[in-house]
């Protein structure tokens, strides 16, 4: 119980703290930062070592496994960035790593994100279940963005890539609103929760 | 804006969250999402085993607690037999925090099953323990549990799966701009031979998550603070959120007030 009390009291204390930077922004606030910042990185090392090379590596090698030999011997290279003569084959891993990579994602995401959502558009188009005032905004939105971003060519406008680029940059504004005000309302959400930590667990106000 | 005019405006903020966390709603708050979910998962049959994967970041998770604690306490009532994933490293401490809140809301706190962390899974023991499976902490590797481990933590007990009922999705961190129920959508659903995936997510990934529930591959999804709290409120959770649900919307009237105020003021001083 006792420990628990002493939790509390470094918690308001932090959070009185990083609350204090609404005024100014202060020597004790930014120590507190650094301190968050390093409690982050020390814990995601620990994890990645514990889980990268001591679950996934060490343990099946330890266990006889000889085929994990491969990533272990080509993981080494790339923490020789001072060595130049080990260093040199990083790029080849890397770019084998983005390959498998990308040849196991495309065909998922064609097949989850594409494939699956035009199978559920064009019925939806044959029954004439859909208005076309719900999908033009989307359709209108989607292929102006593509347009400007891909098939615009550089540095000529022309009429028609005027009305486009309108229609892009309107749907991406609203994009950017939306995901802004959904992130305005999580931070609330984050704010309200360390006042009532301060007022229910630490003050017992209420 | 000088240091005064922040000041102010933060001890405001700061009083009026304080002020209206003494207050509670009795009206009954209720969404399409909570409703659709509520239906949905009360298909499931009672005492089935179900998968949880936990994808949870602080910043999230203080959205979707409502609705996770009140989907423990709902899982707890129907003796369900549950097996936790965490694909985070605060996943775990969520976890044992949303617990532990339900038991102190609890009459009966032995009616609440006990949470162990096994390492793999474990059949259900007499006393109901739910587990645990600790084997991917770190978001970055949400893809690969998915695609290429997603049974290894079940090592030899594979064979026991085939009567997974649900797989739930709680949280949306993930890996190169997916969140994780869309992770799992992708690399995972197969390997689960279709079974049902529920989703709580925050509400910044509802625009990438929505299509998915509309084409099927998410049976039922809560996303945001105010489904997250109609999801506790409909299903009568023994955790009062009230308070806060009123604290959060007195804020967000606060803050739109300061935003239209700041617009004017920019539209004003370009006029001048």
């Amino acid at each position: 119980m006792q420990l628990y009390n002493i939790g509390v009291w470094i918690s308001a204390l932090l959070t009185l703290i990083v609350l204090s930077a609404m005024f100014r922004e202060n020597r004790v606030y930014r120590a507190v930062e650094s301190y968050f910042i390093g409690l982050s990185a020390a814990l995601l090392g620990y994890y990645l070592f514990v889980d990268v090379i001591y679950m996934r590596i060490a343990t099946p090698l330890m266990s006889g496994n000889l085929l994990y030999l491969i990533p272990l011997l080509l993981s080494i290279p790339i923490f020789f960035r001072r060595i130049p003569v080990i260093y040199r084959g990083t790029p080849w891993i890397v770019a084998m790593g983005i390959g498998v990579y990308i040849a196991v994602v495309m065909t998922r995401i064609f097949d989850g994100l594409v494939l699956r959502q035009l199978a559920l558009f064009i019925p939806t188009f044959h029954t004439g279940g859909f208005s076309w005032s719900d999908v033009t905004p989307l359709l209108s939105g989607v292929i102006a963005t593509a347009v400007l971003f891909h098939f615009s060519p550089y540095k000529k406008v022309t009429i028609s890539g005027k009305i486009f680029d309108s229609v892009a940059v309107i749907s991406m504004v609203v994009a950017l609103g939306v995901l802004l005000g959904y992130t305005v309302a999580s931070y609330i959400a984050l704010f309200v929760d360390r006042i009532y930590f301060l007022i229910e667990t630490f003050l017992k106000m209420i | 804006m000088n240091d005064r005019g922040r000041l102010i405006i933060g001890i405001t903020l700061i009083l009026l969250v304080a002020i209206s966390l003494n207050f509670s709603y009795d009206s009954f708050v209720k969404s399409e999402q909570s409703t659709d979910f509520i239906n949905k998962i009360s298909a499931i049959p009672d005492g089935s085993l179900v998968v949880v994967h936990l994808a949870l970041l602080y910043d999230e998770s203080i959205e979707i607690e409502p609705a996770f604690t009140t989907l423990l306490w709902y899982l707890s009532r129907k003796k369900m037999e549950v097996v936790f994933i965490p694909l985070t490293i605060e996943s775990g401490f969520i976890l044992e925090n949303s617990a532990e809140t339900v038991r102190n809301f609890l009459l009966e706190k032995e009616a609440f099953p006990e949470i162990v962390s096994t390492g793999s899974y474990r059949a259900s023991s007499p006393n109901h323990s739910w587990s645990i499976c600790n084997f991917t902490p770190g978001s970055l590797f949400a893809m690969r549990h998915f695609s290429l481990d997603y049974l290894g933590c079940y090592n030899d007990k594979i064979e026991q799966l085939h009567d997974l009922q649900a797989v739930f999705v709680v949280g949306s961190v993930g890996f190169d701009g997916m969140p994780a129920p869309m992770l799992y959508t992708l690399f995972g659903q197969k390997a689960q031979l279709h079974t049902p995936l529920y989703v709580i997510s925050s509400a910044q990934k509802r625009p990438m998550l929505e299509p998915l529930v509309k084409t099927g591959q998410i049976r039922a999804m809560i996303s945001g603070n105010y489904n997250s709290l109609a999801f506790a409120a409909q299903l009568q959770s023994p955790v009062d959120y009230s308070k806060k649900s009123v604290a959060i919307t007195a804020l967000i009237v606060a803050v739109i007030f300061l935003l239209v105020g700041m617009m004017i003021n920019t539209l004003f001083r370009k006029k001048e």
